[in-house]
């Protein structure tokens, strides 16, 4: 873990290093990964909170939306990246949710794709970045979520798999932002589970890795992709985990830190996040629950639904039961430090 | 980057900049976000022949581009642009055929290559090309993907007679490569939605690799495919019989496919509730 953590906060500072520059277009997705994967080994203070977070911010252009890097112009990608980010270091209340949802439905289409900005390509990436950031900004109602899913369904595949547009081969990167868009959206019964679940399956190489399509090669990131969609569908354990974990395991770099895409390759940042990711679906190595759906450690969806909750019902105008059940009182708990300070709140409602 | 979109200048000049930032890193998505914004604005006021010049020439730009950085979606949605500013893309199936030359399964090659051929209706040949990539590499699952694509798009999937002779390919693939999953993946998208009865030569040949004929070292002849097929063809017919013998099928294949055992257990259990 050790050797992770400080492979991580190398390269998130190294900025002569030659991956820190071809990256740099897409460095708020390249924060994400290493936070997110710093999080998971309980190590995010190794970064500088206010650093991160004024740089996040510093992305948002007028549009609403967040671009890549400074001097970059705004994408869905790097948008739902920022709000990944800021609900990892609890900032979420530093920006405007209305503006950046503004952004995000602006670029939903008649047929209920999603672009990735003002240029117009079109992918399921999208619609599942639009859903994600939807979902942790707890505002759902912004976008027209049945046309998305509408659409998402039409890139559903003869094999039960789903691709970047209607027709688009089957491919593991495209099925989890497929299955987690649904997942999102509550329409996981529109996936056809036998066929899916055996495509997904059946990535599942001899060597114990999963690939990203039938005869390709496995590579440590699938373990992300492919997991995930599993484990969306309650079935993480149609794949052999000791076989995967030795195969994640096999892929570290034992004397630099970091994890590779293969056994013996240079790692990078963003095959770390997705094999520590990997090892926390998997319930392995002590890494903490991952939330599937939304790529983001189960402790902070905890504390966002929590926020998000609360900021429902204050724009609902509605105060929150005194009267509460136990289950009601552990989340009003988590909003408030005491049962003194909410009982202020609610005074000052 | 930064200062060229700062300055606000859309000229030749800064045109060439953005050239500049590209060949140092072509995933750069706003240098080409510039790129086209230059061209627009230097030919807002051009005649339609000097403008389809400039977006050819942005084209053989951007096919260098391309073929230096096949995996970068940058490249292929700007491709999209140029060919759509022009609106010919008689051209563009060579190219995809010079990139899939390279890299065969190249995910954004075939995807552009979708999009052509629907935009601009050139269906013809492209089952043929299809046999082609495959004959040369039967395990080219992009090549089934597409197969699917054309037929869709321009055949009745429902036809016996199409559906008769898609299995007939299918198995003679199945016959080069029998562990290959994608020609059992394709036979069960075509089949599934239709009935098996409609082509029950499918069936027969289940059978045949189901009962461990073909096996080499190195490989069980198809029979874990064959199986899995064979289990969705019973539990299609739906009479007791099949059923039971589909649910024994797949205890078998828990065995057969230990490191699926838990999938197969999961699909056994799932037969006739």
């Amino acid at each position: 873990r050790a050797l992770h953590r400080d492979y991580v906060v190398r390269v998130s500072s190294d900025s002569e290093s030659f991956e820190f520059q071809v990256s740099e277009h897409l460095r708020l997705s390249g924060v994400y990964w290493g936070a997110c994967a710093l999080h998971l080994i309980d190590s995010l203070s190794a970064l500088d909170a206010t650093y991160v977070v004024s740089f996040v911010r510093s992305c948002q252009q007028g549009c609403g939306g967040f671009a890549g890097n400074l001097g970059h112009d705004a994408h869905m990608l790097y948008t739902l990246s920022a709000v990944q980010i800021l609900a990892l270091f609890d900032a979420l209340d530093t920006i405007d949710e209305d503006r950046v949802m503004r952004y995000v439905a602006s670029l939903q289409r008649p047929d209920g794709s999603f672009a990735g900005d003002e240029w117009g390509e079109v992918d399921t990436r999208f619609s599942y970045c639009a859903l994600c950031c939807a979902s942790l900004l707890g505002r759902l109602d912004a976008i027209n979520v049945a046309s998305a899913v509408a659409y998402v369904q039409s890139c559903q595949n003869f094999d039960g798999g789903y691709g970047c547009e209607p027709g688009g081969e089957s491919h593991a990167g495209q099925i989890f932002t497929c299955v987690g868009a649904l997942s999102l959206a509550g329409r996981l019964d529109l996936v056809h589970r036998e066929e899916l679940g055996w495509w997904l399956c059946e990535r599942q190489t001899p060597g114990g890795g999963l690939n990203g399509r039938p005869q390709k090669d496995a590579d440590v990131c699938y373990s992300w992709w492919v997991l995930s969609a599993l484990n969306l569908l309650d079935h993480t354990g149609w794949i052999d985990a000791a076989a995967l974990r030795a195969f994640i395991l096999s892929c570290q770099d034992l004397d630099e830190g970091g994890i590779a895409d293969k056994p013996g390759d240079v790692p990078d940042v963003f095959h770390t996040f997705f094999g520590i990711a990997g090892l926390s679906l998997l319930g392995t190595d002590n890494v903490p629950p991952i939330d599937a759906a939304h790529a983001m450690p189960v402790s902070v969806m905890q504390a966002v639904r929590a926020r998000n909750a609360a900021r429902a019902a204050a724009r609902a105008g509605a105060a929150p039961v005194l009267e509460a059940e136990p289950p009601l009182m552990r989340f009003v708990d988590s909003a408030f430090a005491t049962r003194v300070e909410y009982e202020l709140w609610t005074a000052e409602m | 980057m930064a200062s060229i979109l700062a300055s606000g200048e859309y000229s030749e000049r800064t045109l060439k900049l953005s050239g500049e930032v590209i060949a140092r890193n072509a995933a750069n998505y706003t240098a080409w976000q510039f790129r086209r914004k230059c061209i627009e604005v230097l030919h807002a006021d051009a005649t339609p022949e000097e403008r389809q010049r400039a977006w050819r020439d942005e084209l053989e730009y951007c096919g260098k581009r391309g073929l230096e950085n096949l995996k970068n979606y940058q490249v292929w949605f700007h491709r999209r642009s140029c060919v759509s500013n022009l609106g010919d893309g008689s051209r563009e199936l060579a190219f995809v055929e010079e990139i899939l030359a390279e890299d065969s399964k190249n995910y954004h090659a075939w995807g552009y290559r979708q999009w052509v051929l629907a935009r601009f209706g050139l269906w013809e040949g492209e089952l043929d090309f299809i046999g082609r990539l495959l004959r040369e590499d039967v395990r080219n699952n992009s090549a089934w993907n597409q197969r699917y694509f054309v037929l869709k798009a321009t055949a009745d999937l429902a036809s016996p007679e199409l559906l008769a002779a898609e299995a007939e390919f299918a198995e003679g693939h199945i016959e080069l490569s029998p562990t290959n999953p994608s020609p059992w993946n394709y036979l069960r998208g075509l089949l599934e939605p239709v009935g098996y009865d409609a082509v029950p030569r499918v069936r027969a040949m289940c059978e045949e690799r189901a009962a461990a004929g073909g096996a080499q070292p190195g490989s069980d002849g198809g029979r874990v495919m064959a199986m899995g097929l064979l289990v969705d063809v019973l539990l299609a017919s739906g009479s007791r019989e099949e059923l039971d013998r589909s649910r024994a099928l797949c205890k078998a294949l828990g065995e057969m496919d230990p490191i699926r055992a838990a999938y197969w257990r999961w699909r056994g259990s799932r037969i006739g509730v």
